[in-house]
């Protein structure tokens, strides 16, 4: 098992798509301090998460694991939902590309399943608003 | 025995419902076990209801099949499909399950559950402790995300299926 490969195979395409933008968006992942609590500016989180591991399936590979992607956008409150949906769109069509992609020899195999949201919240606490959505993901370790 | 056709359906009817009900319980006491328990008010605040037939009973950890409503058997009511909803009735769920932010203060006293996070708040998410250079101001007792990993990362679908397992093992 390799999780670092799949972490890579979600995280890596995201941060492209993300950097790509004009301003680029800040990303942040697992286990790095997203910024500072208050501030306006918008940024991403990531979360990728570990559900099952090597479970039995039909085919050959047990080398799999079952997990959870969370993609939570941040953008400024009280400017309406336009901006979020648009980098919303931007890891949607990251995730849309993933499934695209054709299986090889090597490498990771990635699925996602249906995508759940976006769900939009504003707290009254919180500078932002913030839309999430998130998936299931089965990916297959081929190397 | 020999049974007529009709009574067959019923018993089926009924294993199917309590199948229902046992996952139903079987989730609820894997989302108790997954998610943070600090004074334990949110691991005992989950609750079944079946919408339009009536609410279980507000049980605790570890929960049980007399926690979930009893449904319908009959052929009429089995036709509308009754469904039964997990609920966390704390007024806090959405931030204790990391789907929305919130305001979290530290009680100061020790949770009864482990502590899996500690350090300095950052962020208004539950679980957004990150390093501190001093004495650690804030702790988590459940992982980032523990609530849409057990949904999507498989651990739902486990506990359905041990629900489904213990029914059948205990009518067969």
């Amino acid at each position: 098992m390799n999780y670092q490969a799949i972490r890579a195979a979600v995280e890596n395409p995201l941060l492209s798509a993300f950097g790509a933008l004009v301003p680029a968006v800040p990303v942040f992942f697992d286990n790095i301090t997203a910024v500072p609590a208050n501030t306006t500016t918008e940024y991403v989180r990531v979360n990728v998460t570990f559900g099952i591991t090597n479970e039995p399936t039909l085919t050959s590979s047990v080398d799999n694991a079952r997990g959870a992607i969370i993609i939570r956008i941040f953008t400024e409150k009280g400017k309406g939902p336009a901006r979020n949906q648009t980098l919303l769109t931007t890891a949607v069509n990251v995730l849309e590309t993933i499934n695209n992609s054709t299986k090889s020899t090597s490498g990771v195999y990635f699925k996602v399943g249906e995508i759940n949201g976006p769900t939009f919240s504003a707290t009254e606490e919180a500078p932002h608003f913030v839309g999430r959505i998130d998936t299931s993901y089965v990916a297959t370790v081929l190397s | 025995m020999a049974k007529s056709l009709g009574q067959l359906n019923r018993d089926t009817r009924r294993q199917i419902q309590s199948a229902a009900r046992h996952a139903a319980a079987e989730i609820m006491n894997d989302l108790a076990k997954a998610g943070p328990v600090w004074s334990g008010e949110f691991s005992n605040s989950w609750l079944a209801n079946a919408p339009g037939v009536g609410k279980g009973r507000q049980g605790s950890y570890p929960y049980t099949i007399r926690d979930t409503p009893q449904l319908p058997d009959t052929i009429k009511a089995v036709a509308r499909n009754p469904k039964l909803v997990i609920v966390n009735t704390t007024d806090y769920a959405m931030q204790a399950m990391d789907l929305e932010e919130g305001y979290f203060i530290d009680p100061g006293t020790d949770p009864l559950g482990p502590v899996v996070l500690e350090g300095k708040r950052y962020g208004r998410m539950r679980a957004d402790v990150g390093p501190s250079e001093g004495e650690p101001t804030s702790r988590a007792t459940a992982p980032q995300d523990w609530f849409l990993t057990y949904v999507n990362g498989g651990g739902m679908q486990k506990s359905l299926e041990n629900g489904i397992r213990i029914a059948f093992a205990r009518t067969n």
